[in-house]
């Protein structure tokens, strides 16, 4: 029984931790902008495939990780500066150019990769299994949980302790007046959507060895990313980390106790957190 | 200094502001008068491009800011001190005032003179926006737009839900502010608040100026302060 409990609360952790580099930036670009990022899963396959071409060509899963991330996050900003700015807070427009983008990268990876599922390979050093009490634990899936930890530390102490961070929190509090104490908002916007867009692409290469990446991917994890926002609390830090540790969790033990009612069990705490807290846990506005 | 020449201003489409001029000259200090509602609001947020005029324009230092960004408008050195005070509740008080600090000449605002001016942020500067009382919401909002260095301060309603010992506490400060030669813009419910510190008052009634004069012969004319201030 322990042994179940132990394995199954450190996949879902490992989980949670994917979903938390997934989920902080489009927790922040809804906080900024009020951008409700339907391509934000694409930007998670976008990464998973890129990476795996660069890791293909390159053998190096290091460069995988941060090709995928650094191409997706330009494309996030050309979506920001090129497009999105010219709807400002007009919710709906906004949406459906989201949306609209989503459904060509869908597409694109159609043509580009195919409809086949691949399987990132584990890089050589992280290879194996470890032994925790008395499982045996992939050493991936801990490699994982200590990558967003490190990730989600960084964002925090960026955040929280530099005049940046102080200008961000700014932006997410009161849009309009940071722009009167003469905060260039749209350009913290652009590094916003860039950085989540970094953050989410980078996470489908980390998780690529774990999840693999397939057609679906993108829209399958942008339903759960938005579970993480809404019950976290729209643009908070905090309420994503703790929000995708939630579902991480609840995702996997539905999967693995009652598999036939998996949406359920991770819906259904969902429409009572927001039942009782409709901002979400940690949610300002 | 700064000059608005006939700006009308809308909200979707109810029609605010019905063509306002008005003059702020270097080194003076103009005060616009009104009940609620009648649009003093929304000439601050033409101003600073927060809700920008769709006809007419604004010059500030000869410059023409009608359709300009707001950071861009304040970043010409123009402080907003806005209604409802609008602290960042999730910063320090010592972050709002870092991410609005601008440098500048030799006599500038610094940490050091701003909490001068108002000893009780240095007490609280470690506490978050949101912790703060009303009236140290005010200083703050003060402080936050002196220490961006601007040569032109726009108030608005400063004295709003302020105990009078308060009130008494910005009106000093107004009063130094203006001694050094800082131009301000000040919008107020609260006549004999802001004759003590005007060289010119407006009035405004449904989006329109009813009457400009000096202080003085705002104060001594009782028809407009009945039907127009409700005094």
């Amino acid at each position: 029984m322990i042994e179940f409990l132990l394995v199954q609360t450190l996949n879902g952790l490992s989980f949670g931790a994917l979903l938390f580099l997934l989920a902080s930036g489009l927790s922040l670009i809804y906080g900024v902008m009020k951008i409700v990022n339907i391509a934000h899963g694409s930007y998670f396959m976008l990464g998973a495939y890129i990476g795996l071409s660069v890791i293909l060509r390159t053998k190096s899963f290091v460069l995988g990780a941060f090709a995928g991330g650094l191409a997706v996050g330009a494309v996030g900003l050309v979506m920001e500066r090129g497009f999105l700015r010219k709807f400002p807070l007009r919710a709906l427009p906004q949406m459906m150019i989201t949306l609209g983008f989503a459904l060509v990268f869908r597409d694109l990876a159609l043509l580009i990769w195919g409809g086949d599922p691949y399987t990132l390979p584990c890089p050589e050093f992280l290879k194996g299994s470890t032994q925790i009490y008395k499982i045996i634990f992939p050493i991936y899936r801990l490699f994982v949980i200590g990558v967003a930890t490190v990730v989600a530390v960084s964002l925090w102490l960026f955040n929280d302790k530099t005049l940046i961070g102080a200008k961000l929190r700014a932006a997410v509090d009161d849009h309009e007046m940071a722009g009167g104490v003469g905060l260039n908002v749209p350009l913290i916007s652009g590094c916003m959507f860039g950085l989540g867009a970094f953050l989410a692409a980078f996470g489908g290469v980390i998780g690529g060895p774990i999840f693999g990446v397939y057609p679906g991917l993108d829209f399958e994890l942008l339903s759960l990313a938005f579970v993480v926002v809404i019950v976290g609390g729209r643009g908070s830090l905090k309420g994503s980390a703790v929000g995708s540790i939630l579902v991480g969790l609840v995702d996997n033990f539905g999967k693995a106790l009652v598999p036939e009612l998996s949406y359920f069990t991770l819906f259904a705490p969902m429409a009572i957190i927001v039942a009782v807290k409709p901002k979400g846990l940690f949610g300002r506005d | 200094m700064l000059r608005v020449i006939d700006i009308h201003t809308y909200y979707g489409d109810s029609y605010v502001l019905q063509g306002i001029s008005l003059e702020v000259a270097k080194g003076t200090v103009v005060a616009l008068l009104g009940r609620n509602g009648v649009g003093k609001t929304t000439l601050i947020r033409s101003i600073v491009g927060f809700t920008p005029a769709r006809r007419g324009q604004i010059l500030f230092n000869e410059m023409d800011i009608t359709r300009l960004s707001s950071y861009k408008i304040i970043r010409l050195r123009m402080g907003l001190v806005p209604q409802g005070r609008r602290i960042f509740p999730s910063l320090t008080v010592k972050e709002n005032l870092a991410i609005a600090a601008r440098t500048s000449g030799s006599q500038a605002w610094d940490f050091e003179k701003v909490f001068a001016l108002f000893p009780r942020l240095r007490e609280r500067d470690r506490h978050r926006g949101n912790e703060l009382s009303g009236g140290e919401q005010q200083m703050l909002a003060i402080a936050r737009a002196l220490i961006s260095n601007p040569i032109f301060l726009l108030m608005d309603e400063p004295t709003e839900g302020l105990a009078p010992v308060l009130v008494r506490e910005v009106g000093d400060a107004i009063r130094q502010l203006k001694g050094e030669g800082l131009s301000i813009f000040l919008v107020e419910q609260n006549l004999s608040f802001a004759i003590k510190f005007a060289d010119y008052t407006h009035v405004m009634s449904k989006g329109k100026i009813v009457h400009s004069s000096t202080p003085q012969e705002l104060w001594e004319n009782r028809e407009i302060k009945e039907r127009y201030l409700g005094v």
